[in-house]
């Protein structure tokens, strides 16, 4: 069987089988995460080959969403002894791909309804994408919605919706704070390590080819929203996680126990890093006021 | 009423938060904040039938009030988990 190692956020992910695992190297962004063959046991695994069955019962949907950026229809839903999670693209229901997820097995077991291998790239990189969320759900971490800057070796978060302004305020950052470089654009790693919040590049940076397999302490959190001035405040604790939560993987939030393990990270982020909120335009002075505050 | 047994009070560095998820993507998800006595309700209710009249006993019980203030504040507490469907 073919295997593939991947070293994402410090953790071992092992994709293996079928033909999807021998494209794995090749799919934009992946390049700087292969790792060795090596003995350990993976922290996560993702089976590619497995066989459909449709016998389960007391499925229940838990969340259903469409993937814009691809036409995907996804579901993600729970039975009695496991989570699956489909992706069918739309209105070629037989090309559908399935992850089926025991809690805490740190193995994911991917199928196709019709048995043919998934050669559709955005399928994939979102599948890999979705496997790696259960698997950081495992390890104290959680992929979040974010364009990330670098600033004096450590990281900044910002948060916000799709069309507010992130990456515009990043790229302000890179082109008038010294010093400054982007982790990633879209989807970086947040880990708490030993009492301490880190974040991590990802192969899932968005429209922005950014993948670095680099780690730095994170410095704060800060949540964008467009204005015709710029303002910056500390949040409280209560609106420092109504920052935070939207950007954490949604589907999670609609089961118990994983939306636990999100909100404890949440809980552990707000502990030990300062969230903010910045208002703001599309200027330098926007950079340099997240920039001063931040860094004072 | 029922309190909905899908909602879970969790902390969060000191405060108490019910997380209502938005049914689809596009609706946004909702955070009720509780404070020490919206807790003890909460507590004492899970799983329970209960009523208004329940609520105005249990806040006489725990609390030095007159019956008019603890049923005006136990409405009002059975209000805000109406009006944010955590009951049933």
């Amino acid at each position: 069987m073919t295997s593939v190692n991947l070293n994402i956020a410090n953790l071992l992910f092992q994709v293996r089988g079928g033909e999807e695992s021998k494209l794995i190297p090749d799919i934009l962004g992946f390049a700087p995460f292969l790792a060795p063959e090596t003995d350990e046991k993976p922290h996560g695994q993702m089976i590619f080959g497995g066989e459909w069955t449709e016998d389960v019962e007391h499925e229940c949907t838990l969340f259903e969403f469409v993937f814009s950026d691809a036409d995907i229809r996804c579901r993600f839903s729970r039975t009695a002894s496991d989570y699956r999670f489909y992706m069918q693209p739309e209105d070629k229901v037989e090309q559908t791909l399935r992850l089926v997820y025991k809690l805490d097995s740190s193995t994911i077991v991917c199928a196709t309804k019709n048995g043919q291998p998934c050669l559709n790239d955005t399928m994939l990189r979102y599948g890999l994408w979705f496997g790696f969320v259960l698997v950081c759900a495992e390890n104290n971490r959680t992929l979040i919605h974010s364009s990330t800057i670098v600033h004096h070796q450590e990281a900044v978060l910002f948060l916000g919706e799709s069309g507010t302004g992130k990456s515009t305020h990043t790229r302000l950052w890179l082109k008038h704070i010294e010093d400054s470089h982007l982790l990633n654009d879209d989807c970086p790693v947040l880990a708490c390590e030993d009492g301490q919040m880190m974040v991590y590049g990802s192969p899932w940076s968005g429209k922005t080819a950014c993948f670095h397999n680099k780690r730095f302490p994170l410095k704060g959190v800060v949540r964008l929203s467009q204005a015709s001035e710029n303002k910056i405040r500390r949040l409280p604790v209560i609106e420092s996680f109504m920052a935070l939560q939207p950007s954490c993987p949604p589907a999670l939030a609609y089961d118990d126990i994983l939306s636990g393990r999100m909100i404890d990270l949440i809980s552990q982020t707000i502990r030990l890093t300062p969230v903010y909120h910045l208002a703001c335009l599309p200027d330098e002075s926007a950079a340099q006021l997240s920039c001063n505050t931040l860094f004072q | 009423m029922k309190i909905d047994n899908r909602l879970t009070l969790r902390e969060v560095v000191g405060e108490h938060l019910i997380v209502i998820q938005g049914k689809t993507d596009a609706e946004l998800s909702k955070v009720v904040a509780f404070n020490s006595t919206s807790v003890m309700l909460w507590n004492h209710f899970l799983e329970k039938d209960f009523t208004v009249e329940d609520v105005q006993q249990r806040l006489l019980e725990e609390f030095d009030v007159t019956e008019e203030i603890a049923l005006n504040d136990a409405q009002a507490w059975v209000d805000t988990l109406k009006q944010n469907n955590m009951v049933q």
